[in-house]
């Protein structure tokens, strides 16, 4: 009966040592492509290259030269973290959004990645709520939405999950 | 020697002979650099389990095995993944969340099963390779096939894999810009995967006058217990 228990037990255990292992050798390399793919879509979203070296985040939020600043949060997707960055311009006003990292079902889900489709740019030109969920992924639409709504206005109450 | 890989790769190909690991094959060959690149992540687990398998196959006890089997892959799974991220960051953003379900295709579990955990390290590690490359000829002729058909285009993209040299090996086959866009969408894949199958079988047959779908079979019309235990 023990027996078993004991070879799964260390089959385990050993699986733990080894990807704790990688996990710790590959932490850095993968630190720093996502800040550098973070800076990308920064890049993207103000429009022109800035130097990002300096440049600190102080919580969810970084200002940049000129009145810009950077905002990135998280919200609950379909299938675990959806993460946002959103710039703004003077006066609080939203310039753009991009997701820069889900778990979102691939095919399903991907259409708020902007190599796959242009609908994370209607966020620069429209309200949050009026912006049309894809159909087939409502669960992931709603979440980006309710993500750059609570970045406009942080006070405001969360909106209620969406609830079918 | 050269047998195990041989039949592995091709007589029992995963993909065409055993109809396994379609799900991956059809959702990531849309074009050559994917396929090619949720290739090279398959055969790293591939390999890599079947070693740690085979080697750990004394230990395993049969009651156990498959939790094993699948801890092992799982393991080899999330190291496929943590290292694309590291070093092959462009690719990662592309087929990070299909390397992911890697760890649910039967193909590899199949091959734990039926094979590594029952063959010597080196005769499994043939065998992965065979697996592996197998499924790495699938991927490649349907990610080639919709490639062409749905973007006039074939190798686009392969700086994303092998940096930037390779971004000028995209070669234009003067098609227009989307010639046939349905092949880059899933009914696409499935209707080429099909044409694909089909054209693989007619060869065969033509080559060998064994019917192809009964390699199940014996020439006593007994089931052969390898394959059975691969399905699945």
């Amino acid at each position: 009966m023990m027996r078993p228990l004991l070879s799964i037990v260390g089959i385990g255990l050993c699986c733990g040592l080894l990807l704790a292992g990688v996990h710790v050798l590959t932490e850095p390399a993968i630190e720093a492509n996502r800040s550098r793919h973070v800076w990308q879509l920064a890049f993207e979203l103000v429009g022109d290259p800035f130097d990002p070296t300096g440049l600190v985040w102080q919580g969810d939020r970084v200002d940049l030269p000129g009145g810009i600043w950077l905002k990135r949060s998280a919200v609950q997707g379909y299938a675990g973290e959806i993460h946002l960055l959103a710039a703004f311009g003077h006066g609080g006003q939203l310039l753009g959004a991009r997701v820069s990292g889900h778990r979102e079902t691939p095919g399903l889900g991907d259409f708020i990645e902007v190599d796959k489709s242009p609908w994370m740019l209607r966020f620069a030109t429209t309200p949050p709520l009026e912006v049309d969920a894809v159909s087939g992924a409502t669960i992931t639409s709603e979440a980006v939405k309710r993500g750059i709504r609570q970045m406009l206005s942080p006070e405001a109450p969360p909106a209620a999950a969406f609830a079918p | 020697m050269s047998g195990t890989f041989a039949e592995a790769a091709i007589r029992r190909n995963p993909a065409w002979i055993q109809l396994l690991g379609l799900c991956p094959l059809l959702a990531v060959s849309n074009s050559l650099v994917n396929a090619i690149g949720l290739a090279l992540a398959s055969g790293f687990v591939m390999v890599g389990s079947a070693l740690a398998i085979s080697t750990l196959r004394t230990w395993i006890p049969n009651r156990v095995r498959l939790p094993c089997f699948v801890l092992v892959i799982a393991t080899f799974t999330t190291l496929s993944v943590l290292l694309l991220e590291a070093y092959a960051f462009e690719l990662y953003l592309r087929v990070a969340l299909f390397v992911q379900i890697i760890v649910s295709n039967c193909m590899i579990l199949g091959r734990m099963e039926a094979f590594a955990s029952r063959q010597p390290p080196w005769r499994a590690c043939l065998d992965a390779l065979g697996t592996a490359a197998g499924f790495a000829i699938a991927l490649i002729a349907l990610g080639g096939v919709r490639e062409a058909l749905g973007q006039g285009s074939l190798l686009a993209g392969m700086d994303h894999l092998f940096g930037p040299v390779a971004a000028s090996w995209r070669i234009d086959l003067g098609l227009g810009n989307a010639p046939f866009l349905m092949a880059l969408l899933p009914p696409g894949a499935f209707i080429i995967a099909g044409l694909l199958l089909g054209l693989g079988n007619g060869m065969r047959n033509r080559l060998s006058p064994k019917p192809s779908l009964n390699t199940d079979f014996d020439e006593h019309g007994k089931t052969n217990p390898d394959i059975r235990k691969a399905e699945g």
